[in-house]
């Protein structure tokens, strides 16, 4: 019996990667109670450098340990911290970002709200929906898919087309429409 | 292939290539319900019928975290090309005029829209309710309301739902 179990335990670079995985959770949960974690994005990105050490940290005690993970291994490693990050951040854009769920709380705090004009309003903070179009565009700019030009317009640059080439070919691939809405 | 890791590595890259499309097809014959017991039903069949047909030539654990590494990708970009307000940006600008446009139609092309549609999901979960020309907090939508702000108080988050920042 105990052999047949151990073939089936996952060999220790891989149960490396599934504990350091696991930290960008833990992280994330506690992150908070330190201060310079405290804002979601720095949280965010310091739990996946934190796992990205942790993951190294643990194949270098087992290289010294005298069982060195191979590359294939170490790149099985980085498909699971990568699988972690991702569903990680699945989850916490939701709860930190999430459109419908922030509607709601600005909802709750008002309990009544005169029309979408006032409820958008309270989701940015006292400001219009411009801010938040300004604020979503934003994530294009960072990605340096978009540039700005002048009078508030915005316009796709050649990395941008290549982008939008993407998201149609993707569009298609889940059977959605070419267009978003 | 001798190695079984690298076994396992060849078998994940098309196994994710054919939950991409089998989920594809899936989607479209459901017109897109049902869609994360679909991301999960078929990365499940495929992750036996991968051990099934390939067990004794490839590594379980290095097949699974391939293969689970593609699927999640799979499953993201699907969120995000389903929902995200910034990819809806970029798709209206690419079939705009010169590809430019002002932020205004912007707002009223996308995120308007979006709100509307929201406040419209909000009222449909029963979380909201039309009240004149505006909306009311329901009791569902209070409690709803109550248990993600106790949450949002354990992890310590107190943003706005924006990505800027800007304290709730």
């Amino acid at each position: 019996m105990a052999p047949v179990l151990f073939a089936w335990l996952p060999p220790l670079p891989i149960v490396a990667a599934i504990l350091s995985g696991l930290a960008i959770a833990v992280v994330l949960v506690f992150g908070g109670r330190v201060s310079r974690l405290r804002a979601p994005r720095p949280r965010f990105k310091s739990s996946i450098l934190i796992a990205l050490a942790l993951l190294v940290a643990q194949w270098l005690a087992l290289a010294l340990l005298g069982q060195p993970p191979n590359p294939l291994d170490c790149l099985a490693g980085v498909a699971i911290i990568g699988a972690a990050a991702i569903i990680a951040f699945i989850g916490w854009s939701l709860i930190v970002w999430g459109f419908t769920l922030n509607m709601l709380l600005a909802l709750a705090a008002q309990g009544r709200l005169a029309g979408l004009s006032q409820w958008a309003s309270l989701y940015t903070g006292g400001q219009s929906i411009q801010e938040l179009t300004s604020d979503r565009v934003s994530v294009l700019t960072g990605a340096r898919l978009v540039e700005r030009l002048e009078g508030d317009r915005w316009r796709l640059n050649a990395r941008g087309r290549v982008a939008a080439r993407l998201l149609r070919v993707l569009r298609f691939a889940y059977g959605l429409g070419a267009r978003h809405g | 292939m001798d190695d079984p890791r690298l076994a396992a590595l060849a078998l994940a890259v098309p196994g994710t290539l054919l939950h991409l499309a089998i989920v594809g097809v899936l989607l479209r014959l459901t017109h897109q319900r049902f869609g994360m017991p679909i991301f999960a039903g078929v990365a499940l069949a495929l992750l036996l019928a991968g051990v099934a047909l390939f067990g004794a030539s490839i590594a379980f654990w290095h097949f699974a975290a391939f293969f689970g590494g593609g699927v999640a990708l799979v499953v993201f970009l699907y969120g995000a090309v389903l929902k995200s307000l910034s990819l809806a940006m970029l798709a209206e600008l690419e079939a705009a005029p010169e590809q430019t446009l002002p932020l205004a139609v912007l707002a009223q092309r996308i995120v308007e829209p979006a709100f509307a549609e929201r406040a419209g999901l909000l009222v449909e979960m029963g979380a909201a309710a039309p009240d004149g020309a505006g909306y009311a907090l329901t009791p569902k939508g209070l409690a709803t309301s109550g248990r993600i702000q106790a949450a949002r108080r354990f992890l310590r988050v107190e943003t706005l739902g924006l990505y800027g920042g800007g304290k709730a």
